[in-house]
């Protein structure tokens, strides 16, 4: 599974702590979720997703997520 | 408002060699007990110890079982489960084989005078081997789950929960 949670925090300017804080879970856990070692519940999930106020489907994947660069990218190309 | 954890856990820490050490000793001390019955002896101080360090693994360790009465989140709660599970069937497995063993010399000992009384009866020595079995379960028992966390664990992740992410902001225009 593939998430967006660094890219969210860094958006956000959010520290791991505070994240953890607000999901109910231990700071390390969200780092393993950053890197990919553990897999969330639907409830965490759920509930990282409501933190940054976006669908559940915006912060996780089961395909790897587009590079930021490439959006932007297209998103330039679509104003033109 | 904070629904998380009031307060800071200990961290984790991967305890990798200690609980194998600790498991070389125990399987060291049940074979001289067996193979030597005169170091029964050392093999006492050598199971006092290992017994003792392997609870204080399990409290220390990446189980930090002494924190079982506090919050655990869902990720360690999953080791936990993986860890123990783990430990559960190798203890079944050693256990079981220790049954056979043990019940194949009942049953040569029956035949060989089972009901003689002396240091080197038969009947003594089951139940001496019984008592070490059972002695090496224990320590397998507390020592296993430790082991098998520290070494499935992932690296630790390094505590930046001060740290601001540090990618500058996008420009409001």
């Amino acid at each position: 599974m593939h998430n967006r949670i660094a890219l969210f925090r860094a958006e956000r300017s959010v520290s791991r702590r505070e994240l953890a804080e607000a999901v109910g879970v231990n700071n390390q856990t969200i780092g393993y979720l950053e890197r990919g070692d553990y897999k969330p519940s639907l409830e965490l999930a759920l509930k990282i997703a409501r933190f940054f106020g976006v669908a559940v489907e915006t912060v996780f994947s089961l395909t790897p997520f587009e590079p930021i660069a490439a959006t932007l990218k297209r998103a330039g190309r679509d104003e033109e | 408002m904070t629904i998380g954890f009031e307060r800071e856990l200990p961290r984790m820490r991967r305890l990798r060699w200690t609980p194998l050490l600790l498991l070389a000793v125990a399987s060291v001390s049940l074979v001289l007990e067996i193979a030597y019955p005169s170091l029964h002896i050392a093999w006492i101080g050598m199971t006092i110890g290992t017994v003792s360090m392997a609870g204080v693994l399990s409290w220390y360790g990446p189980m930090r079982t002494k924190q079982a009465t506090e919050d655990i989140d869902e990720r360690e709660a999953m080791w936990r489960c993986r860890s123990n599970l783990f430990a559960f069937g190798a203890v079944a497995l050693v256990a079981w084989v220790g049954l056979i063993g043990l019940g194949f010399y009942a049953v040569w000992a029956g035949l060989a005078g089972w009901t003689v009384r002396s240091p080197d009866s038969p009947l003594e020595t089951f139940g001496a081997w019984l008592v070490d079995w059972a002695t090496y379960v224990i320590v397998l028992f507390l020592v296993l789950p430790t082991l098998h966390a520290s070494w499935t664990m992932p690296d630790i992740i390094e505590d930046e929960s001060e740290d601001r992410p540090s990618f500058p902001k996008p420009r409001r225009r």
